[in-house]
């Protein structure tokens, strides 16, 4: 760890207004499960951290008017997961629930995983595929980004050097039937290999209206499987070969030619697997409970 | 005191040797209480820290004069000036025969990690501040990762300047066994079967890191090292020789060591660093090791390529084993040559196989240093034989348990001494074979296959002690004081890591000197006041330190019912101890308090026996009865053997090839058990080490040489979540009869079986023979992937990828390099 001036602003004006006078090698921090480790190894060297743990407002999960969830990015995972929410809102404390290990949901936030973005991580494909949007403050004002625009694909995220996230909106229940998380890993406690969220909206005859499936841990963000979902619009997922479809969404996000290490190949084949199980799962309509 | 304990207090109490006697240990971890070496905190204490290559291989230009003006910083070392002024050292302590360890690289460097340069500072950030101002200009030169690379005629020479017995080349030494007629055993041969295995690194992953303090007292000239380490007297006796300074004014003490399990048996560069930094600056010196160096330098499990042949006649009977083994020891080793002789010699067993010929290459590469690692070369070789065991068995359409049966040691044979020379004393091995069979329910699963399940075993027998063939001694010591308030203090040198010595040791003082257990304190390992014993590995704790307990023990005894008998005018012989007392037999309410005799022995020597040196203390070494190393590769290294049969059953995952162990079985032969306790838990832990090995765990290079999973988050060892229930352990005991108590070695025979039991068992569930560890759920996947698409009935993994690059069958398997005429 190398010497740097650390910052507890009380407020979130006080925040933005550190941030924007402290300089290019600035940090927030919140529950510090990526920062610190990268402090202690040197990887990072920053001349100002910036606490936003303190900061009224930017913890918790609160249902808008209009139902959809908004959650602070200083939430913790431990306590996104106790958070009891109906239909598929249950998906995001199940997924908050099921990752890393207890000390880390303990002090690790939702915000600080968005963040720093880890290709390996839950929330970022999650949230990619509900479609959640992400607000930045900055001195100079409120901007909200939706996930595709959040996201950087060549790794990271469009937050700007002023900016501070603020706030993560998870559309309303109706703006999906249904969702399913899946993913992979060694260990229990080890970030994914390979991850997979689907969000489907039924037309009233139970035909796809609205299909995404992002796909994390094959790229350096989540990608998005834009053409095998949209290929199955007006089609009953009941009435499809759904394997098949597994295999195309890999194809689609890690064509076979760029898949050369065994790690690849192996996340090509595992992909089949869980969007053949998000596929599954979103056609049953079974929900995290 | 209620009355009904009165008769069980005129017989004695009932013995602690065997009873689960919880660790005395336990509080002090339990409530972190206890302080391992980074807790300790010395007045004016300086910390140093380590710069390390980035490279693998190159020719290095230090630069260090930047450092020195960085604040704090109280001095700087690199190699070039220690040249001449250090001794390199290397081999075994007893010799120092190979000079390729040095305290820093000098002009190259041989692999990531190796150390550079040390600063010290008063804090560990300002050292690490300082250490960025240290240039190193690396010339780089071709890189060797794999140990057959470093074999070819035209690799470039890893270790420059050092004379080996075998002249240039990457082999730093070779392993040969020629016993029996391998050729007629091939000619007699119903069946042969071939198959090459290669094996993974591992670390020993201790929690507690590598690290030291070093305390130069410039006053007397005495050094003190405190060092998480196994061994305090080889330890010392290294750091004195590469100093050069008189064994009496070197000290090493043992903190308490968060386990070792083999990585902490030697003497490693930072203590030497830390000792010159220390003795330059008349101040205690702070050097602890982060984890990505203990990864790096910490010493790994050595991998191992195994061209394994085995010859079996039409009933399963195994007539023959040829082999030739290619061991990467990484860049240099303390200990790798010697994992091939013990390891291979004893993993042999429990198969007394007449006709063996065996070629073995300990070969140099620009990776991490091999070491001591738990199962010591035993479980590689376990994973070739056992799988070609299973292998063998189904060509010949026989069930590999009675394959096993047949060729096993067996408890009516005992004693006997095998053709390469083992002495197994007594052995249940056999019927551990029958036990494990019937509780994972062998026959029955066998017969009704499930999809994707399956069920496997292996069996091995570990040594109990070693004598290794270069380091010509396998001796442990004991001293004892009754103390003259009726305690006892047990002094030794063999380093307490998770092995309950205090427990063990005072469960046998109290049993034969009659003392409360509550009354022993063992005290920490420090040479300055321990009698010399080797230290703690080769699973020697209980059968060879307890032997030497339980002789001072009887040796103390003997004292205290001298006194006794003098003072009560009676026959020594009508003396009994017990509940704290010496007292005539069939009167243990009476009888003189060992408080009161100590007493005498110090302070009212007029009381004593005439002649009677005063004083109780008794010490006792006990060097066990095992051979040195033949020129046929032939001896009994080992004072006796335990034996496990292991099996599982296991569920591959067909969408994600995960392997789920749904049943897990281990039966063992520990001999007599002075604690369950205890043993169960070396059991528990050796499966880990051995899942680990099995499952998980290597040391993952790029082509540069660089580590590239050097951290807990990357590397797979197992963790606790995802380990099956280990409750299904049974002991058979077949006491040992060559120690006296009967003890046998708990603390490695849990690791050797397990990569052979998952082999076997993922074998059986979908017809997959892995030949490379670890088998992880990627291999397996593409491994069932690829079985699918090819049509193959039996598939090897990973001999049958399309990508593989190696051999794929015997006749294009390499030659051992040299045949060797060497007799030593």
């Amino acid at each position: 760890m190398t010497p740097f001036s650390f910052h507890r602003p009380a407020t979130l004006d006080d925040a933005v207004g550190v941030l924007a006078t402290a300089g290019p090698d600035a940090k927030i921090i919140a529950g510090g499960q990526s920062l610190l480790l990268a402090l202690k190894e040197r990887n990072a060297r920053p001349n100002s951290v910036i606490s936003i743990a303190d900061v009224p407002g930017l913890s918790g999960v609160t249902e808008t008017e209009a139902g959809s969830l908004e959650i602070g990015p200083c939430t913790t995972y431990a306590k996104l997961a106790k958070i009891a929410l109906p239909g598929w809102h249950a998906e995001i404390p199940a997924v908050a629930g099921n990752l890393a290990d207890r000390s880390v949901r303990s002090m690790g936030t939702i915000g600080g995983g968005v963040c720093e973005a880890g290709v390996r991580f839950d929330m970022p494909t999650l949230l990619s595929g509900l479609e959640a949007s992400f607000k930045l403050t900055s001195a100079r004002g409120v901007r909200v980004l939706n996930a595709d625009a959040f996201f950087n694909a060549s790794g990271g995220t469009y937050i700007a050097r002023d900016e501070i996230l603020t706030d993560i909106t998870v559309p309303a229940l109706p703006h999906w039937s249904n969702v399913a998380f899946e993913k992979f890993r060694f260990r229990t406690f080890d970030a994914a290999i390979a991850t997979v969220a689907g969000a489907v909206l039924f037309a009233p005859d139970g035909t796809v209206e609205r299909l995404r499936i992002v796909v994390g841990g094959v790229a350096k963000a989540p990608v998005v499987a834009i053409g095998t979902a949209n290929s199955l619009k007006g089609r009953s997922l009941g009435a499809i070969f759904l394997p098949g479809v597994a295999m195309r969404v890999s194809n689609e996000v890690l064509p076979p030619e760029n898949a050369v290490t065994r790690g690849q190949k192996y996340q090509s084949e595992l992909v089949i697997s869980l969007a053949a199980r998000v596929l599954t799962r979103l056609s049953t309509g079974v929900h995290a409970s | 005191m209620d009355k009904k304990v009165e008769p069980a207090l005129s017989t004695g109490p009932a013995k602690l040797v065997g009873t689960s006697v919880p660790r005395t240990e336990d509080m002090a971890l339990l409530t972190g209480t206890a302080r391992y070496i980074d807790d300790l905190r010395f007045p004016g204490m300086l910390y140093a820290k380590i710069l390390r290559s980035s490279h693998a291989h190159a020719r290095i230009k230090v630069d260090t004069s930047e450092a020195y003006s960085m604040p704090g910083v109280h001095g700087v070392l690199a190699g070039r000036e220690l040249v001449g002024k250090v001794k390199p050292w290397g081999d075994l302590m007893q010799d120092l025969l190979v000079g390729d360890h040095f305290p820093f690289a000098v002009d190259k460097v041989l692999f990531e990690g190796q150390e550079i340069a040390a600063v010290v500072a008063d804090t560990k950030y300002q050292a690490l501040d300082a250490l960025e101002k240290v240039k190193v200009e690396y010339d780089d030169l071709p890189v060797m990762v794999d140990a057959e690379a470093a074999l070819a005629d035209d690799a470039p020479l890893i270790q420059e300047g050092i004379n080996y017995e075998f002249g240039e080349g990457n082999i730093f030494d070779r392993y040969r066994v020629r016993i029996g007629d391998i050729d007629a055993a091939e000619a007699e041969a119903d069946l042969v079967v071939r198959q090459r295995f290669s094996t993974n690194r591992q670390a020993g992953a201790a929690l507690d890191p590598h690290g030291c303090i070093a305390n130069f007292d410039s006053f007397t000239g005495v050094l003190t090292l405190y060092s998480s380490t196994q061994s305090i007297f080889m330890l010392r006796d290294s750091i004195a020789d590469v100093l050069q300074l008189p064994r009496n004014k070197v000290r090493v003490v043992a903190p308490e060591v968060g386990a070792g399990f083999g990585s902490k048996v030697q003497m490693f560069p930072h203590e030497v660093i830390a000792c010159i930094l220390s003795m330059r600056l008349g101040r205690p010196v702070h050097l602890v090791l982060s984890r990505a160096d203990i990864f790096r330098v910490g010493t790994a499990r050595n991998s191992q390529i195994r061209h394994v042949e085995m010859f079996f006649k039409k009933t399963g009977q195994i007539i023959g084993y040829r082999d030739y083994v290619i061991q990467n020891s990484g860049a240099l080793s303390f200990w790798g040559n010697q994992v091939v002789h013990i390891g291979t010699n004893v993993g042999l067993l429990p198969y007394p196989i007449p006709n063996l010929h065996i070629d073995g290459e300990i070969v140099h590469t620009n990776t991490a240093p091999g070491g001591a690692l738990r199962g010591f070369g035993i479980p590689q070789i376990i994973f070739a034989k056992e799988q070609i065991v299973d292998m063998a068995a189904e060509a010949l359409g026989l069930d590999p348990l009675d394959v096993r049966a047949l060729n096993t040691v067996k408890r009516n044979q005992c004693p006997i001494r095998t053709p390469i020379g083992q002495v197994v004393d007594t052995t249940s091995v056999d019927e551990c074979l029958q036990m494990v069979a019937a509780e994972i329910g062998w026959k029955e699963k066998r017969a009704n296959p499930k999809p994707y399940e399956g069920v496997g075993m292996a069996i091995s027998m570990k040594y109990t002690s070693c004598r290794h063939p270069s380091f010509d001694t396998d001796l442990s010591a004991i001293r004892l004081r009754l103390e003259t308030d009726g305690t006892v203090t047990i002094f030794s040198s063999d380093v307490t890591h998770g092995q309950g010595h205090a427990t063990f040791l005072g469960q046998i003082v109290s049993d034969v000197l009659g003392v409360g257990f509550e009354k022993i304190f063992l005290a920490p390992p420090d040479t300055a006041n321990a009698p010399f014993g080797l230290g703690t590995y080769a699973s020697r704790a209980a059968a060879v330190l307890g032997t030497a307990c339980r002789t001072a023990a009887e040796r103390l005894r003997e004292k205290i019912v001298a006194i006794a008998a003098h003072v009560l005018e009676a026959d020594p012989q009508d003396l009994e101890t017990g509940n704290d007392r010496v007292y005539v037999r069939g009167m243990g309410d009476s009888g003189l308090y060992l408080e009161n005799l100590a007493t005498f022995s110090v302070y009212r020597t007029h009381q004593l026996p005439p002649g009677f040196e005063p004083t109780l203390e008794a010490v006792a070494t006990y060097d066990t009865p095992t051979d040195r190393e033949g020129p046929d590769g032939s001896g009994n290294f080992s004072v006796t053997y335990a034996g496990s049969a292991h099996a599982a059953h296991v569920r591959i995952s067909p969408e994600t090839g995960q392997i789920e162990i749904l049943d897990y079985v281990m039966v063992h032969d520990t001999g007599t058990v002075i604690n369950p306790l205890i043993v169960e838990g070396q059991h528990q832990g050796g499966f880990l080490m051995g899942i680990g090995m099995a499952l998980g765990e290597d040391y993952v290079y790029d082509k540069m040489g660089h580590m590239v999973n050097a951290t807990f988050a990357e590397y797979q060892a197992p963790q606790a979540a995802d380990m099956p229930e280990l409750n299904r352990m049974f002991e058979i005991p077949a006491p040992s009869t060559a120690i006296p108590g009967g003890q046998k070695g708990a603390g490695e025979s849990g690791t050797g079986p397990v990569p052979a039991v998952m082999g076997n068992a993922i074998a059986n569930a979908i017809g997959i023979r892995f030949t490379e560890l670890p088998i992880t759920p990627d291999r397996i996947l593409l491994a069932l992937r690829e079985k699918e698409r090819s049509g193959k009935a039996d598939f090897r993994y990973p001999d049958d990828m399309p990508d593989y690059l190696g051999p794929r069958d015997a006749q294009s398997w390499p030659k051992p390099k040299g045949e060797l005429e060497l007799f030593f």
